[in-house]
């Protein structure tokens, strides 16, 4: 009987030794936090607002596509192509996906190579040849300027650009285990390598007779032959110094051109001060895929003015336009706000029809209201004359009408201040009132208020222009 | 006479379970051989399937060629007799060490090929910056890079069956069931093969 124990405990042991192996080789070990972007070449996360850009679009990869997206820049020795997939099959263990799809690109400045890993589900949408393509065309020029991280975000776009076509086109495939077998493709990254073609382009010529339209279409035209020159006549002082120092890829060129392709047509209009037309595509609720185009007078010639465009104007993921509410009005973007009047924006600086248009009191100017308040500090002296220390808090300020349009007021705005330079002066409600009747149309108006930053919680004193109606 | 029969007893219940753990042990052996195997067969189904891959380019490539390139005939044709060289040996569809031996010398030469037609480019820069070419250019590499990689994963899943082979007691198990050990894909070193083609 004892011997009997013996050797069963003994068959027991070995058998319960073999599972035990078994359950150590399955267990994965510990894994830390699942990390997006590694940094090891120090390109990249100095950029604050890539980092942002970049965990929102990642966010949304994932949201939309289940396409687990990761960023590695290094300086490793190793063979790239090895490295990418080696740190993919890696990282893949803690996959976000749940269909096996992922990206990872790798950029080795050490190396001066770029390349993007693609996982077996994803091979069909990312084929090699796109991939070389999108690496060749669309961020290496962003390279070649030493703009790395921009060269990154402009991955990130084409790369959403592809997930979109093929979801529509249901070119996904079925799930499966997220893993690489060497999808993708390298290229020379060509870091801080200028281009001498980068900038090349015949001249187009701006003639006195031409129309908006005939620019716009001359425009169109240098964009189809791939055109870089940043001195065209087309374009306005502004631009041609915007163009010189800005990347523009062959891909963003041909995206333009579908863009421009989808809006056909359009309506120019005109400033009242003869010198600034916007190209636009109204209702512009209605058609957000069209953006508006600038042109700015110069030496008697229609011009494009791209630089004040490219300053307040953005896309969405869906390439529907917005405006950037805190540039909208900066500079020379007042003169192209009359081209909005009639429409709100909302708080992303989408444009609205609003609804309240029919119930404005008649023969408005501005479209704003009043309500009266006093400094502190003068409370007993308005008590006494209320007319002279009474000052203007904007009340309410009506969607579409030309105090928001064209001047950037805003619910809770203090108005402290009016004119500008030798003629600017402080505002009681009377005076304010005066002046907003009296400024000429077409000229500049231009308002000081205080008004108050929720975010950081604190009064800030800002200047508003615009072009009066 | 009882406490013989007690005895008589106990042995047969031992030797029962003996008899049980040795069936467990073979099962759970025979069991893992066969699925390190079929890990070797699918990770070699891998390789040649990015080969063939790559033989299918091959076309693609000597057409764009020859278009801006008419005079480089003799590379162009040693191409093709390679491809064709290639595809039968893919169709084999075996592992035994003198066939990987076989292939391997083979792709050798076909990069060889290719590489050489690569660099013919570099003296027409029309087909150079030839965007059908640029994009060739990608999806070789591409399948180049895929079959480095298969063929790594390859080795690994032979290491680790032969390995497994080894051990005990799946040796005995591998000798009755007839499981061998297999061979591992190497890639041949550049050093080792001359150049046959002729410019």
């Amino acid at each position: 009987m004892k011997h009997l124990l013996a050797i069963l405990s003994a068959l027991v042991l070995v058998a319960g030794c073999q599972s035990q192996n078994k359950t150590e080789e399955s267990k994965a070990p510990e894994t830390p936090k699942v990390r997006l972007i590694i940094d090891d070449a120090y390109t990249l996360m100095d950029d604050k607002k890539l980092m942002k850009m970049f965990y929102d679009f990642n966010k949304r990869m994932l949201e939309e596509f289940d396409v687990d997206f990761r960023v590695i820049s290094t300086t490793t020795k190793e063979d790239i192509d090895l490295y990418a997939n080696r740190k993919f099959n890696e990282m893949q263990r803690q996959s976000r996906s749940k269909s096996g799809k992922a990206l990872l690109l790798v950029v080795n400045p050490a190396q001066d190579k770029v390349r993007l890993e693609v996982s077996q589900a994803l091979e069909p949408v990312y084929t090699d040849a796109f991939v070389s393509y999108i690496e060749r065309k669309g961020f290496v020029p962003y390279f070649r300027d030493f703009k790395v991280a921009d060269g990154v975000y402009a991955a990130m776009e084409l790369i959403r650009d592809r997930a979109y076509e093929a979801a529509q086109g249901k070119e996904f495939m079925p799930p499966m285990q997220s893993k690489s077998i060497g999808g993708g493709a390298k290229s020379e990254a060509h870091i801080g390598q200028s281009d001498s073609e980068a900038k090349r382009g015949a001249m187009v010529g701006a003639e006195s007779g031409d129309s908006p339209e005939d620019v716009m279409n001359k425009y169109l035209q240098a964009l189809k032959a791939h055109n870089r020159n940043p001195d065209l006549e087309i374009y306005s002082k502004a631009t041609r110094e915007f163009f010189r120092k800005w990347t523009v890829t062959t891909i963003n060129q041909d995206h333009e051109v579908d863009s421009l392709s989808r809006c056909p047509g359009g309506e120019v209009l005109y400033g009242p001060d003869g010198l600034h037309a916007v190209l636009a595509h109204r209702p512009y609720d209605k058609q957000r895929k069209c953006a508006p185009y600038f042109f700015k007078k110069e030496e008697g010639k229609w011009r494009l003015d791209i630089a004040t465009m490219a300053r307040s104007i953005r896309f969405n993921a869906d390439m529907q336009w917005h405006f950037d509410l805190n540039k909208r009005l900066e500079g020379e973007g007042i003169y192209y706000a009359f081209a909005f009047d009639g429409f709100g924006f909302d708080k992303n600086g989408y444009p609205f029809t609003p609804k309240q248009n029919g119930n404005l009191p008649q023969g408005m100017r501005w479209g704003f209201q009043c309500g009266a308040w006093y400094k502190p500090s003068e409370k007993e002296l308005y008590k006494q004359d209320p007319k002279r220390y009474a000052r203007c808090w904007i009340r309410n300020v009506y969607y579409g009408m030309p105090a928001e349009v064209r001047l950037g007021l805003d619910v809770q705005d203090y108005v402290v201040g009016v004119g500008e330079g030798p003629e600017a002066r402080a505002a009681n409600y009377v005076t304010f009132m005066e002046y907003m009747k009296q400024v000429p149309s077409g000229s500049v108006a231009s308002v000081t208020v205080l008004r108050y930053d929720k975010k950081n919680k604190r009064q800030y004193k800002i200047v508003r222009r615009g072009i009066a109606p | 006479m009882e406490t013989k029969r007690g005895v008589g007893m106990y042995l047969m219940i031992a030797l029962g379970v003996l008899l049980l753990a040795i069936g467990f042990w073979f099962f759970f052996s025979y069991n893992t051989l066969v699925k390190k195997e079929e890990a070797t067969k699918a990770s070699w189904a891998q390789v040649e399937s990015t080969m063939q891959r790559k033989l299918d380019l091959l076309p693609n490539l000597v057409k764009t060629v020859k278009a801006y390139a008419q005079h480089e005939t003799k590379l162009l044709t040693e191409v093709t007799k390679l491809r064709a060289e290639a595809l039968k040996q893919i169709e084999e569809k075996n592992t035994d060490p003198q066939r990987l031996k076989t292939l391997a010398a083979l792709q050798h030469r076909l990069d060889a090929g290719i590489g050489r037609l690569m660099a013919v480019a570099e003296n027409y820069p029309e087909l150079k910056s030839s965007e059908q070419f640029l994009q060739l250019q990608a999806q070789i590499e591409g399948t180049e890079n895929r079959i480095n990689i298969t063929r790594m994963q390859f080795n690994e899943a032979v290491a680790d069956y032969n390995a497994y082979l080894r051990t005990l007691p799946a040796n005995i198990v591998a000798a009755i069931a007839h499981f061998a050990p297999k061979a591992y894909f190497k890639a041949q070193k550049a050093a080792h093969q001359k150049l046959e083609l002729d410019l």
